[in-house]
């Protein structure tokens, strides 16, 4: 990919294609609006081509902008952030996939009850099928892909300012123990809005789509807060109400801790990547835990009063050594 | 401590001196309860499991389960079967009422008096 194609990919993904996708949502239904039926037929079993579901037509092609304008929103969001560094992809892929959703709901409405007298005639085709179950999802694959190929995905170290945390001076005859927690403002927000479209994609699209958003909004909210630990044992994390999954590092692995500053923008938010061994637990923008780890590694996680917690490792540390 | 955007809904540090006179329980009891007063631990959360926190700053599981019971007590925590200890919901204020009282029995003892006169004092004020 030579540089000028590169830097095209932001204004492509951010811009012109949520835009594309919002004009094939209303364009077609909007300009042949009187050859659709009354009530259109909106959804099909997954094994007949007959339609078992319809609704009047505003409504139908409503539900496809409305879902269209959800994804635009969320894809026009990385498109703003992104510039000041590094950005989570979440947002990128749940935005192609809703507003490539609404754009092949509404295609499909339009396509297959264009001239009919009643919804009960329209016929999806394999071609229609395939629009509708795999086009948003390939699509939010392949953008997704494309944004982390040009380096819109990676951590950069830079954009951490650390300092030095202060030593707690823990006496021999002392022991302790540091407990701190972080929340996202906005994930849960998020996550009620992708269970939201989930549950009317459920009604308006059937199961499989639908189950897919529920699991993302799920994760997202899961992922939207920690509880760090700090004590003679090492550093835990643990994730969400019910405080699981739970990350340790042993002491034994530590080198050295720092409270540190970081942005989401700057690291995006990979509550969720904790699952995959990643070195970075951000659900905020602020405090965060960093520890330098043996063999040249890094973890940092979001925590308020990630000093104190530093400071306890550090103190720890010492006296291992001792 | 720095400052962060996020709202803190907990933030503790337990420290408890091995060689102190002061019992290890009621160490633990009492910085609870000045997170809970001082607004770090918000209500509805849970502390950390009894034998997880008796682990980490290697004391007895009981030392623990004492010191919450005296939260409870207090009215500060609910201990509930599966979920453990939870902070209740007027914690936060009553945290500091009962800091106030501990400091006064503290004042009172240090000048001498003893449990009956204490009681006697605080009961001529009601």
């Amino acid at each position: 990919m030579t540089p000028r194609s590169r830097a095209l990919v932001p204004h492509l993904l951010g811009w012109g294609v949520p835009l594309g996708l919002l004009l094939l949502t209303v364009g077609p239904p909007v300009l042949l609006w009187g050859r659709l039926p009354a009530r259109v037929a909106d959804h099909w079993g997954l094994a007949s081509d007959v339609p078992n579901g319809s609704h009047p037509k505003t409504i139908a092609v409503g539900i496809a902008a409305g879902l269209s304008l959800v994804g635009v929103a969320l894809v026009v969001y990385w498109a703003r952030r992104q510039h000041r560094g590094a950005y989570p992809t979440v947002a990128l892929f749940l935005g192609l996939l809703l507003a490539g959703l609404g754009a092949a709901l509404a295609l499909n409405i339009t396509y297959t009850n264009l001239d009919l007298m009643s919804w009960h005639n329209a016929r999806l085709g394999v071609a229609q099928l395939s629009l509708l179950k795999i086009g948003p999802l390939t699509l939010a694959i392949a953008g997704t892909a494309l944004a982390r190929r040009v380096g819109l995905g990676g951590v950069t170290s830079s954009a951490v300012s650390s300092e030095l945390a202060p030593r707690l001076g823990l006496a021999d005859s002392e022991r302790a123990l540091w407990l701190g927690g972080a929340r996202s403002r906005w994930a849960p927000p998020v996550a009620g809005v992708g269970l939201s479209v989930g549950l009317v994609l459920w009604l308006g699209l059937g199961w499989l789509p639908a189950i897919g958003l529920c699991c993302v909004a799920i994760a997202i909210g899961w992922f939207s807060s920690v509880l760090v630990s700090a004590s003679a044992d090492g550093v835990a994390v643990r994730y969400g109400p019910l405080r699981w999954p739970v990350t340790r590092i042993p002491l034994r692995r530590i080198v050295r801790a720092q409270a540190t500053d970081v942005r989401t923008t700057s690291w995006g938010y990979r509550g969720s990547l904790a699952l995959f061994g990643a070195a970075a637990v951000i659900v905020r923008s602020g405090t965060a835990l960093r520890l330098q780890l043996m063999g040249d590694k890094g973890f940092v996680v979001t925590v308020d009063d990630a000093a104190t917690g530093a400071a306890l490792v550090n103190d720890e540390l010492a006296r291992q050594r001792r | 401590m720095t400052g962060s955007k996020a709202s803190r809904w907990v933030v503790i540090l337990i420290r408890i001196d091995t060689s102190s006179a002061e019992p290890l329980y009621e160490q633990i009891a009492a910085q609870v309860r000045a997170a809970i007063a001082d607004g770090g631990i918000e209500p509805g959360v849970r502390l950390p499991a009894a034998q997880e926190l008796a682990s980490a700053i290697g004391v007895n599981l009981h030392t623990v389960l004492r010191a919450y019971a005296r939260l409870r007590d207090a009215g500060l925590i609910e201990l509930r079967p599966r979920r453990g200890a939870v902070v209740c919901d007027i914690a936060p204020a009553r945290a500091g009422l009962v800091e106030q009282v501990r400091l006064l029995v503290e004042a009172a003892r240090g000048q001498g008096l003893s449990g009956a006169e204490i009681l006697e004092l605080v009961g001529g004020e009601l």
